[in-house]
């Protein structure tokens, strides 16, 4: 290692660059989130259908989502449907591949909450005349939210790590101006050290903000026993 | 049609040799996954402050940076401090073992409270020690619990594995990536390297849920839980 | 294990009749009789006796000075209204809760001090020789779930007492038994009545073959039917002369049972005496107005 002097210099060269890409980064999180946020919703509800041919499908594809690796995703979007005549910029790929990732893990946490709400909370919604429509919308969803809200963040924290994949196809974000100029500079660690520190910036604060969700909403809730 | 299949039968071999190096790789990682978060979660529940915090600190960083900056870190960055590991594989292992080392630590931590109070309360009453009550009540209880989790950690690292081929570790996505270069038939072979991947990861995901029914099974066994014989509903 | 061991050979020494306390010192050559012991003259011929008992919890006091005596075969009632501080009274005495002050006294032996410690440290081992002496069933029951009804009644002699396997299973054999649910030994918890569960917790208990027994509402989360059950093994342990302290709400089964019975509120023992005093004749206007809210049905 070398002297402060010398790591603040090449901080100072760095930096600006580092940080440009982290706001590619959070363009790019913050895209994929609030898509996953909106289409999570309409695949929960899908895969709690009556119908069943719809609930295997949505159930097939949330399945299909745990196993595929999100790298492979991305190359297959855009190295692989250009042959179809598809082309899109690097950038669209990584957000469309994250969110259709994304879109399953969120509709999974969406039906856990729905699901972890005790039945009785239901029946005694129903008991006094509403219906399942109105019960949902007045007794259940409002503490299914509590309990989602801490796992959404989580989720969040998830898709900002994730988004480093998209510096494997070329996207300026982050990660791939840290590895371009820790290989330019020859000082590849102390470049991913300020790498880390950036993301860390990011998910720390989110990760506190999980950590206080989950203390204060988690009180108000009647969650199924065990 | 048939051009895929016969090609498929080309390129299959070269591809598979891939996804053992990727479920190896996978192995290598779990395994210190397991045993560091073990030493973690241990330095937690029963070290000292500064044990605590520095174990705490570990997770706390490595579940705040994406695995590919850890991936970085270690290939490119220990060689600037003097550590080298030549080989791509074991550098890819080190770092996604480090990785999910802190995520295996909480899952431990949450099977290790997820029996009530009471049981550990019980096995106070009768004489145990707080070693025995661990070891015959408290882990017990724990560990079909732990099990589901640590079998969905495995899948999630054998999917980080693709992570692994920016510093050319000989896994599938590489072998993907280098057959691509001499066939200029991308698609396919995506296709195929997907199948791949899901042949490997649709075992191990069928037996996360099984587990994970089992052990829901299993904590219905505790006293409480709707319309029980004889139970008066608290 | 090794303290397993260590518990089970001393536990052992106890059972056969070496008793180590210091009132019998005197008779044993070689040992020193003049060493202070952390024991008092005036306890030991208590069973249990509870000094300036205080807990705090934070900022909410639970128990405001207590002081208790129970002698061998006694069977103590403790009544009153919820967060008096009944239950917390009962956890002290195996100090799963330790008291924020005062002092518990078991055969002589201040709980959890080693014999000889000045300071008064709590020392685990020597704690969880008294846990082992003293059986407590609790309300939700807290049977192990991985065990059947055997398992849990044998875990105690074989894992504490270092019995082996053998043996352990015969003695829980014997107390399934004693409790009615010999033929349940193989069944795990969850497939058990509510009655049967408490059932097989009072044998998990007795296993130890405790001095002391204490009941923190072992009835009150059993539906009305079964609790005549759980009762029912109650009374015979007591005709057997078993000492007992009962946390309980079964009036009737109380006065039955009981030699003495205790009134608290808000952390204090109110009023003490006989049932047919305490129960039918209150003198404090407290217990009288707990007792008419009680019987108001």
């Amino acid at each position: 290692m070398e002297s402060l002097d010398q790591y603040m210099q090449l901080v100072s060269e760095v930096l600006p660059s580092l940080l440009r890409g982290a706001g590619i980064t959070v363009l790019v999180t913050a895209a994929s989130l609030a898509i996953c946020v909106v289409a999570g919703v309409l695949v929960a509800v899908l895969r709690l259908s009556a119908w069943r041919p719809l609930r295997l499908l949505t159930a097939g594809y949330v399945e299909l989502m745990r196993i595929f690796p999100v790298l492979t995703l991305l190359f297959l979007l855009y190295f692989g449907l250009p042959e179809f005549g598809v082309r899109m910029s690097a950038l669209q790929a990584s957000i469309m591949g994250l969110s259709i990732w994304g879109v399953a893990y969120l509709s999974e946490i969406y039906r856990g909450g729905i699901e972890s709400i005790d039945h009785g909370q239901m029946e005694a919604a129903m008991a006094l005349g509403m219906q399942r429509s109105g019960a949902m919308r007045h007794v259940v969803l409002p503490q299914s939210i509590r309990v989602v809200l801490p796992a959404l963040v989580n989720f969040a924290i998830g898709l900002l790590k994730y988004s480093s994949v998209a510096s494997t196809i070329g996207v300026l974000e982050l990660m791939y101006n840290g590895r371009a100029f820790g290989q330019a500079t020859y000082r590849g660690m102390e470049v991913m050290l300020m790498v880390a520190a950036i993301y860390l910036a990011m998910s720390l604060p989110l990760a506190m903000l999980a950590g206080r969700l989950q203390r204060h909403l988690g009180r108000h809730v009647h969650v199924a026993a065990r | 049609m048939e051009r895929f299949i016969t090609s498929a039968m080309e390129w299959l071999p070269y591809l598979a040799r891939g996804l053992v190096t990727s479920i190896e790789l996978a192995g290598v990682a779990m395994v210190l996954s397991l045993s560091l978060g073990l030493v973690l979660a241990a330095a937690i529940q029963i070290g000292g402050r500064q044990l605590r915090v520095t174990a705490r600190t570990y997770i706390e960083i490595t579940r705040g940076i994406p695995g590919l900056a850890m991936l970085y870190i270690v290939y490119f960055g220990l060689p600037s401090i003097g550590i080298v590991i030549q080989d791509a594989f074991w550098a890819a292992g080190l770092a996604l073992g480090l990785t999910g080392a802190g995520y295996m630590a909480e899952i431990y931590r949450v099977g290790l409270e997820s029996p009530d109070r009471g049981q550990h309360e019980a096995s106070l009453a009768i004489g145990m020690t707080r070693i025995s009550s661990l070891r015959y009540v408290i882990l017990p209880q724990a560990i079909p619990v732990i099990m589901p989790a640590a079998t969905n950690m495995a899948l999630d690292m054998l999917k980080d594995t693709t992570l692994a081929t920016v510093i050319s570790t000989p896994e599938l996505m590489q072998h993907a990536l280098l057959l691509i270069t001499f066939s200029y038939r991308p698609l396919e072979i995506y296709i195929l390297t997907a199948l791949l991947y899901l042949a490997a990861g649709l075992p191990l995901s069928a037996l996360t849920h099984w587990l994970a029914r089992r052990a829901r099974r299993g904590r219905l066994m505790a006293d409480f839980g709707p319309g029980r014989p004889g139970l008066r509903q608290s | 294990m090794a303290v397993d061991l260590a518990m089970g050979l001393t536990l052992a020494m106890m059972e056969g009749g070496m008793d180590p306390t210091p009132g019998q010192s005197a008779s044993r050559p070689g040992l020193d009789v003049a060493h202070p012991s952390t024991a008092d003259p005036d306890a030991e011929t208590a069973l249990l006796e509870l000094r300036a008992i205080h807990k705090r919890f934070g900022a909410l006091e639970v128990l405001r000075g207590i002081d208790l005596k129970v002698q061998r075969q006694e069977h103590l009632t403790i009544i009153g209204p919820s967060g008096s501080g009944k239950s917390t009274l009962l956890r002290v005495i195996n100090f799963l809760e330790p008291p924020t002050s005062g002092r518990v006294f078991f055969r002589g032996q201040q709980v959890g001090v080693r014999r000889g410690d000045q300071r008064g440290r709590i020392d685990e081992r020597t704690l969880t020789q008294t846990r082992a002496r003293i059986g407590l069933v609790f309300q939700r029951f807290n049977l192990f779930p991985h065990l059947t009804a055997m398992g849990n009644v044998a875990i105690g002699p074989r894992r504490v007492l270092g019995l082996p396997r053998a043996e352990a299973e015969d003695r829980a054999l014997r107390v399934l038994r004693r409790v009615g649910l010999e033929a349940k030994r193989d069944v795990h918890p969850d497939r058990l009545s509510g009655g049967q569960q408490q059932r097989v917790a009072i044998a998990r208990a007795l296993a130890m073959e405790p001095e002391l027994m204490l009941f923190d509402e072992p009835t009150s989360a059993l539906d009305p039917e079964l609790v005549g059950e759980v009762t029912h093994v109650m009374r015979e342990l007591a005709a057997e002369g078993m000492t007992m302290i009962m946390v309980t709400h079964e009036m009737a089964f109380a006065r039955e049972v009981t030699d003495r019975v205790l009134f608290m509120d808000e952390g204090r023992i109110v009023e003490e005496g006989p049932p047919a005093q305490v129960l039918d004749n209150p003198t404090h206007p407290r217990t009288r107005a707990f007792l008419r809210a009680v019987t108001e049905r």
